[in-house]
């Protein structure tokens, strides 16, 4: 059922031709955007990877590295 | 663990007091270690921490937001495929839309990378000053490095603020650039006419194609170097097709025109530089090869002339495109001699941009005269236009030259016959192609009148005929003209004698067979008059068939084109002349440069023996009613032709010794006639009238003393019924005409020029539908150029 105050059958043309520029334009925009937040995550993802492997070998690594370099300062 | 490791101490500590107690013979130190000192963090940890945690939590977050983000977009995009009316879809994505932008979507979809930098950088300090306070050596090489990154990144923020053109641009630079134009709002101009500065977007894509898209030199250049990039680019057949269909176009705006003269000014310059450098290189080289020989000593890298890196892109691509054609033709140059330069052949990889676009346009061109190999005739015509039409526009606006292209007379005469040129020129045909085709068509049609020996030689022969006709003595100059008015002063008693024949038969309302007969036989000397004439017309056989032949060599020699011009040469019905061709020939004489002038006149007086028939009583009513309508028609010439045949003889005089310059002159300003009411750009019309006229008049300076030519012109300008009068030709035109009359008139007398003079000097005829000014203009300059 139309309502009253609308556009008839008639005025699709113009709206499927607005319809198709947005998706068109839309679709580009939010590409690049999507692309952006995959760059996000993964570089994110490969980040904690890292620290990750950073904090397990920390600790036995810094004191390692400390406890030589304090025997170096005692010779 | 602190408490376990103090523990440890402390438990430590009593052993070995009991130890010490048990035994005292060991003497151990009574006193124990200090204990260990309660755990306080430096500074340098705190900051450590604070940075490397910070940097974790941004980090976690820009992740997040990038889920977050993500599933934001997806719910967007779901819009388009949740409902099929195109309303309600329109609606809800008008409707989110406008909600993305009031909520600053884009911003927060900007900021998430600028979150994952800022992280990264806190995590870089972080780890900078946790290295620098355990060794320095290790620290600072650390730091160094993380210093030096950290200045690259402020660079890429600043340099796309402050350079418009930078690539280098990242989330920050879009805030700092919002954040300084809120400040200082820079403007940019435009260098057209309403020059009003307007403020620069604070959004910076906004800029970029603001600043693209300002009018101004720079964008012309780069236009130029878009389209030879373009050029350099596409090298398929197809591609290349689709190319040259879309270049015309681009002619159609001054905007257009100028960035194809700034290409072909480029090109220029860089031959110049070449040339020098050819020079200088000669004698160095030392080789017997002369410097003509090597076609392909080519301009510096195009690199140092455009200044910027787009130019070394382009070049970079060209030397791609470019590199197995030129390195072919300079192998045989190496084989020859074992010196020249190497230099040099690096050098010869660039091309000039117009000549090459030239050479690939002569190749299609070339498919285009085999229309055997095209599926359909719709391919090859389509083909065909768009290359004549490209040919046509390179060669009128952008300096290139119509060898380049090869031979292009046949193809021209082919489509030229297939889109009827000559015929519907009013009728809603495609204007543009037209133009260019005739411009086209002239410039192609002018080396073959100039060079073509048996042409010359039929129009001397013609010449020498006419002679025949009523010259006794005298030089043959003298001759020939005399018999040439002799020729013409027949024209004119033939139709004196017709006129008075009509005066006296239509005079009343009603016209009886008896009536008409009366009136005849008193004027039955009009009627011997005119089968004198035709006797003596009889006289002019050689010229005619001279004549016949002359334009149908013309015909064969340009492939047709000459008779495709549109209401510029017809000619006339081979055999007998009808009646009112001859009628049409008398109306528009440069509708004809080349009549058999026997011919014409015994059709003119082809009315005679109807008379004498019909005052024998032996005429039947048709032929009657035929040969009364044919007179009634002479009403319609409301000026007579004067002296057609000394038009004739001139015109036959440029042909033999002019190279037929007068002759193409003259087809051009009546195509132009036509041609100048259609619509099309006022600036490429002008463009490509004047790139066709000085194609077409470039070789002035051979036939500078060609009395043909010369009178040709004159008679253009000054007489009664030359070119210039029956037609208002825009100044752009009539003023490279004007240069022209005043380069070949440059210190040349004669009778000819006096008369012109004095035909100037009187008030226009008054069918003349020039501009006034031309008149004087005209006097002004053939007076001053035959000064010596």
């Amino acid at each position: 059922m139309r309502m009253i105050g609308d556009f008839d059958s008639g005025a699709s043309a113009l709206w499927s031709l607005y319809r198709d520029e947005a998706k068109s334009r839309d679709e580009a925009r939010i590409q690049t955007l999507k692309e952006d937040m995959d760059g996000v995550l993964i570089f994110v993802r490969s980040c904690s990877s890292c620290a990750r492997n950073v904090l397990h070998s920390t600790d036995a690594h810094s004191h390692r590295l400390v406890y030589s370099l304090r025997l170096s300062h005692r010779l | 663990m602190v408490f376990y490791l103090q523990q440890n101490v402390a438990m430590l500590a009593q052993i070995s007091q009991q130890i010490s107690s048990i035994s005292p013979q060991f003497a151990i130190p009574s006193s124990p270690p200090p204990p260990y000192p309660a755990f306080s963090p430096s500074s340098s940890n705190l900051r450590v921490n604070v940075f490397w945690f910070m940097a974790l939590i941004f980090s976690l977050s820009a992740a997040l937001l990038a889920i977050l983000v993500q599933k934001w977009v997806r719910d967007y995009m779901h819009v388009f495929q949740r409902y099929s009316d195109p309303l309600k879809s329109a609606r809800l994505r008008q409707y989110l839309h406008e909600g993305c932008e009031k909520w600053y979507m884009p911003v927060v979809a900007e900021a998430v990378p600028g979150l994952l930098h800022v992280s990264l950088f806190l995590f870089l300090v972080g780890l900078g000053d946790f290295i620098l306070n355990i060794n320095t050596t290790v620290g600072l090489c650390t730091v160094v490095p993380i210093g030096f990154i950290g200045l690259l990144y402020i660079f890429t923020v600043f340099a796309s603020v402050i350079y418009p053109q930078s690539p280098y641009q990242n989330s920050f630079s879009a805030l700092i650039w919002h954040l300084i134009q809120r400040l200082r709002g820079r403007t940019y101009k435009n260098q057209g006419p309403e020059s009003a500065s307007k403020p620069v977007s604070p959004n910076m894509s906004e800029r970029q194609m603001q600043l693209t898209m300002a009018e101004s030199g720079e964008r012309k250049k780069r236009d130029g170097r878009a389209i030879r990039w373009l050029a350099d680019s596409l090298t398929e057949e197809t591609e290349m097709e689709l190319f040259v269909v879309a270049i015309p176009g681009s002619f159609n705006t001054e905007w257009g025109l100028e960035v194809w003269k700034g290409i072909s000014k480029v090109d220029e310059d860089e031959n110049a530089t070449a040339n020098q450098k050819e020079i200088a290189a000669a004698p160095s080289a030392e080789t017997n090869i002369s410097t003509s020989m090597l076609p392909t000593v080519q301009p510096p890298p195009r690199a140092t002339t455009v200044g910027n890196e787009s130019g070394f892109i382009v070049r970079l691509i060209g030397m791609c495109t470019t590199n197995v054609s030129s390195t072919d033709i300079v192998a045989p140059a190496r084989c020859t001699s074992d010196s020249p330069a190497p230099s040099v052949i690096t050098f010869s990889q660039e091309e000039n941009v117009v000549r090459e676009l030239s050479r690939r346009v002569a190749q299609l061109l070339e498919t285009c005269k085999n229309r055997g190999l095209f599926t359909t005739d719709e391919q090859w015509r389509r083909r065909t236009r768009a290359c004549v039409e490209t040919t046509a526009s390179l060669v009128g606006c952008a300096n290139a030259e119509l060898v380049w292209f090869g031979d292009v007379g046949r193809l021209l005469g082919d489509i030229g016959g297939v889109e009827k040129t000559g015929e519907s020129f009013s009728t809603g045909m495609d204007r543009s192609f037209v133009i260019r085709w005739i411009c086209l068509s002239t410039m192609a049609i002018r080396p073959v009148l100039g060079g073509d020996r048996l042409l010359q030689r039929m129009a001397g022969g013609i010449v020498s005929s006419i002679q025949s006709f009523q010259g006794e003595q005298g030089a043959p100059d003298e001759q020939r003209l005399r018999s040439a008015e002799g020729i013409d002063d027949e024209f004119v008693r033939a139709w004196g004698c017709l006129l008075r024949l009509f005066w006296a038969l239509f005079q009343g309302p009603n016209l009886t067979e008896q009536d008409m007969v009366e009136i005849l036989r008193n004027h039955e000397f009009l009627i011997t008059e005119l089968e004198r004439i035709s006797v003596s017309a009889s006289r002019l056989t050689w010229v005619d068939q001279g004549c016949t032949f002359l334009l149908r060599h013309m015909d064969q020699i340009t492939h047709g084109i000459t008779g495709q011009l549109p209401s510029v040469q017809k000619r006339f019905t081979i055999g007998p002349i009808p009646f009112s061709q001859v009628l049409e020939f008398f109306e528009d004489p440069l509708k004809f440069p080349i009549i058999p002038p026997g011919q014409v006149l015994q059709s003119l007086c082809s009315l005679a023996p109807r008379f004498r028939s019909i005052l024998e009583g032996q005429g039947d009513a048709e032929e009657t009613r035929e040969t009364l309508m044919n007179l009634r028609a002479i009403d319609r010439v409301i000026n007579l032709a004067t002296s057609p045949l000394q038009r004739q003889l001139w015109r036959l005089r440029d042909l033999l010794e002019g190279g037929g310059l007068g002759f193409i002159v003259e087809l051009f300003f009546r195509a132009l006639k036509q041609l100048l009411s259609t619509s099309l750009s006022q600036e490429l019309q002008s463009a490509l009238f004047i790139g066709t006229f000085r194609a077409i008049t470039s070789d002035w300076s051979l036939y500078k003393h060609s009395l043909g030519t010369q009178k040709i012109l004159l008679d253009a300008v000054a007489s009664e019924y030359g070119i210039f009068s029956d037609f208002n030709y825009p100044a752009y035109i009539t003023d490279e005409f004007l240069q022209l009359l005043e380069n070949m008139l440059d210190k040349q007398t004669g009778p000819h020029i006096d008369l012109a003079l004095q035909q100037l000097e009187n008030p226009p005829p008054w069918n003349y539908r020039g501009s006034p000014e031309f008149r004087a203009n005209a006097s002004n300059v053939i007076f001053q150029s035959s000064q010596i």
